[in-house]
């Protein structure tokens, strides 16, 4: 069986297997339509009727809107840690969210008794512990609670924010409990000497808000908090934001509040863990080689990048434009990027406000970032060029980026568009794409598709076209896929661990685009330096398996960084083999024969 | 300031003039990462502006959706949960999210990368709930499988015994590796992404997936 048809093959079997639900979806979503269902009376019991119902799971219209009505009961929610509400205490009158991590929701009654007392996600169990706060005063409940976050280490004087999220559909009763329930926290920390950055927030029902939450597996306040953000600021994303602790979200928020902001902020975010402003902004300018009294347009504000703190530090130095990206924690330069402001096609993006360079704390961080043994940009650009065969003056829109490690260098020669990466140290080519204009359909052109497919090439004639001009062996190629696109063929194959992926114009059968991805550059953030080698874990099988190397074939080491084992297989006449070698111990962990 | 900017450039984005009509040929692609086929029967929308009037609450934009792209979805959430019944509710579940919450769509041009984000999150969630209960035996499995998956009509006895062996052989990350491949039309690295794994591991795991349905189903077929 060829390798071809597999994914036709899955797809089919899918296809045939997958039940038809969109009858029952749009039921489910006429029902969050039409009915408004009542917020406060009887909430209490709503919820527990929700619990009753997941588990049987089988109404399923109620089943899904009951979920959306209620997320983190068939989310996070550990249903043994609930403390159950008795009829006695009353009706919840309001709910209130603390979020740190440890994400807790507390049921109060209209005499701020509480109902019950709930862990949102893991933190929070051991947070709450074997504590029974149910029927205390509110304020009882909230020193409690912080005062157990504070002993575990959740907070501390660097870790210093709070998310106090109120649900009540009385606004003003919202608010009245917000102000409270701020002082609490701020009075439970300064018992300890500390200062707490309480964000609050009331929330009424709101759909998205649910279905965000529930989409994330975070508790409604932070998803509200998330949404304000994100709604603020479209470089940010909510998913990118919803695995962050609040005390980084605060951080993020803080540095770009504004005015009309739905979240009330009372004490400073708690900057210490981090370089702080004036050593991100040091190390920027070091990096471009400028001095303060040069720049314009400065912008320091917090950014995430891949879960990653960072500072993300823009300015202008005459009409070129920095962008800088600075490890928060280390001060190491991530990304740095210049542009020339020259052709300013792009109005409308201006930047309005300027020069708001927030006074932080000057701690003298050590913001060395080592960037002597990196190539110069000039460089880059030289290997990217070289290897591309065309000479400097032929290239225009030329663009070098630096980039954790190495240089994102593009540029175009007539139609043709250039992409490379070139390692910043060896200034070797990692990865290049090479893209040819003529076929782009992109908006504007009305390229009305006649497709009279009896002029088109075949996909094996596609696949041929690709393979030799990566000059292959279709014998020597692995996983390849041929697809039909809109006028051309997408032609991907593997040969060993590079990946190529091919456009052929599906009419004269030339090579439209074409990318070659090498794998093992691949920069792992993982230590690997205590790890025994690849050599070691291949010999370590081999013996275990009594064989020589010459008597196998097929034979492959991988790194599972995650687990940090050695997967290594190989083949013989008869055999297949699969080892899992500890890649810190050599120590065998599986062994398979088939 | 910001916001404003926003509002406008979703407003241009939605009311954009169409792409043409793309004639797909005889094979359905759905991009990964961009999937910007037509919506069937309203000429030629692109899927972003699709997700905008889902916002609106229109249906027919969500069926449409649901018609490109449920079968990767019901496909990814089964490769995590490995029950039909799971999977089926799951699938239900994304698209009622979708409904509620396209408003906070940003991920322009990416919404198939956004879909399978939304059913890891949800599949886990599952599963994570799950985690107490005691595992099945494969004795169980077999049995939920033949009245889960066998039972349906449109299942052909090869593509249970497929079924059967991407559930069955593989491990979770080849599983889910192969479906998003071939279902979601995913690329290798586009796959490193959505699952939060290198992209050599990809590769390699890929391979070794293909190899081991391989051999597997030829031994099917030999018995």
């Amino acid at each position: 069986m060829k390798n071809g048809n597999w994914d036709e093959k899955i797809r089919t079997a899918y296809d045939h297997a997958t039940p038809d639900v969109l009858d029952r979806i749009l039921s489910a979503c006429e029902e969050q339509k039409g009915n408004v269902i009542p917020m406060t009376a009887g909430k209490h019991n709503k919820k527990r009727t929700v619990s009753i119902v997941s588990a049987a799971a089988a109404v399923c219209i109620l089943f899904s809107a009951a979920m959306i009505w209620q997320p983190w009961n068939v989310g996070t929610v550990q249903p043994e840690n609930v403390q159950p509400g008795v009829s006695q205490t009353g009706n919840v009158d309001s709910i209130i969210t603390l979020d740190v991590n440890p994400s807790i929701s507390i049921d109060i009654d209209q005499e701020e008794t509480v109902v019950a007392v709930q862990a949102l996600n893991d933190d929070a169990e051991k947070v709450i512990g074997d504590m029974d706060l149910q029927g205390t005063d509110l304020d009882v409940t909230v020193n409690a609670l912080i005062g157990s976050m504070l002993k575990n280490g959740y907070l501390d004087e660097a870790k210093n924010s709070i998310l106090v999220t109120v649900e009540n559909d009385d606004q003003a009763r919202g608010d009245e409990l917000k102000t409270q329930i701020t002082n609490d926290i701020k009075k439970a920390f300064s018992e300890d000497g500390l200062e707490a950055a309480v964000l609050s927030q009331t929330l009424t029902e709101d759909e998205e808000i649910d279905a965000l939450a529930q989409q994330y597996g975070i508790s409604k306040g932070k998803a509200a908090f998330i949404r304000e953000l994100v709604g603020n600021d479209t470089t940010l994303t909510f998913e990118s934001l919803a695995p962050l602790s609040v005390q980084e979200i605060a951080l993020l928020y803080a540095s770009r509040q504004s005015d009309d902001s739905a979240v009330t902020q009372s004490g400073a975010v708690n900057e210490s863990s981090y370089i702080g402003v004036e050593a991100a902004k040091k190390a920027a300018f070091d990096h471009a080689g400028v001095s303060e009294s040069d720049v314009t347009k400065l912008e320091v504000e917090y950014d995430n990048d891949d879960g990653v703190m960072v500072y993300e530090v823009d300015f202008h130095v005459g009409t070129t434009e920095y962008d800088y990206e600075i490890d928060a924690k280390t001060g190491k330069v991530l990304k740095a990027e210049k542009e020339k402001d020259d052709d300013m096609a792009n109005a409308g993006s201006g930047n309005t406000s300027s020069g708001n360079s927030s006074s932080g704390n000057s701690s003298s961080g050590n913001s060395s970032s080592n960037t002597s043994s990196y190539i110069s940009r000039d460089t880059a650009l030289q290997k990217a060029l070289a290897h591309a065969g065309v000479s400097a003056s032929q290239a225009v829109d030329v663009d070098v980026e630096f980039d954790d490690g190495h240089y994102d260098v593009d540029f175009r020669v007539g139609s043709t568009e250039y992409d490379y990466e070139i390692n910043a140290k060896t200034g070797a080519v990692i990865r290049y794409e090479k893209d040819v204009d003529d076929d782009r359909q992109h908006t504007g052109t009305s390229s009305s598709s006649s497709s009279s497919s009896s002029s088109y090439i075949s996909k094996d004639e596609a696949k041929q076209k690709a393979f030799s001009h990566a000059g292959v062996s279709a014998s020597q190629a692995s996983g390849v896929k041929v697809e039909w696109d809109d006028g051309h063929y997408d032609v991907e194959f593997c040969v060993g661990s590079t990946e190529y992926d091919y456009e052929i114009n599906a009419k004269t059968g030339a090579v439209i685009r074409y990318e070659k991805d090498t794998d093992d550059d691949h920069h792992s953030t993982t230590n690997t330096s205590s790890y025994i080698g690849r050599d070691a874990a291949k010999q370590k099988a081999l013996s275990h398996a009594g064989l020589k190397e010459s008597d196998v074939y097929e034979l492959e080491v991988e790194l599972d960084e995650e687990d940090g084992i050695y997967e290594v297989s190989f083949e013989t006449k008869s055999y297949e083999y699969e080892y899992e070698v500890q890649a810190t111990t050599g120590k065998i962990l599986k062994a398979e024969k088939d | 300031m910001k916001k404003d900017n926003f509002l406008q450039e979703t407003c241009n984005k939605t009311t954009a003039p169409c792409i043409d009509k793309v004639n797909r040929g005889e094979t359905k692609v759905n991009r990964c990462m961009a999937i910007e086929a037509p919506i069937p029967g309203n000429g030629a929308v692109q899927w972003d502006a699709c997700i905008a009037r889902i916002a609106e609450g229109d249906k027919d934009a969500l069926a449409a959706l649901y018609e490109e792209t449920h079968t990767a979805v019901y496909g990814f959430a089964l490769s995590i949960v490995k029950n039909a019944q799971d999977a089926e509710d799951i699938l239900q579940d994304v698209f009622v999210n979708v409904f509620l919450a396209a408003g906070s769509y940003r991920a322009h041009g990416k919404v198939m990368a956004w879909l399978l984000t939304i059913t890891k999150n949800l599949a886990f969630m599952k599963l994570r709930k799950q985690k107490k209960e005691t595992l099945m035996s494969p004795e169980d499995w077999h049995t939920q499988f033949a009245e889960q998956i066998d039972t349906r009509s449109s299942v052909t006895r090869e593509d249970s015994l497929l079924l059967r062996t991407l559930l069955g052989n593989l491990s979770d990350e080849e599983r889910q590796i192969v479906t998003l491949h071939a279902l979601a039309g995913c690329k290798h690295r586009e796959i490193a992404v959505i699952l939060g794994i290198p992209l050599p591991t990809v590769l390699s795991k890929y391979r070794r997936a293909l190899r081991k349905l391989e051999k597997q189903l030829e031994e099917g077929d030999d018995r």
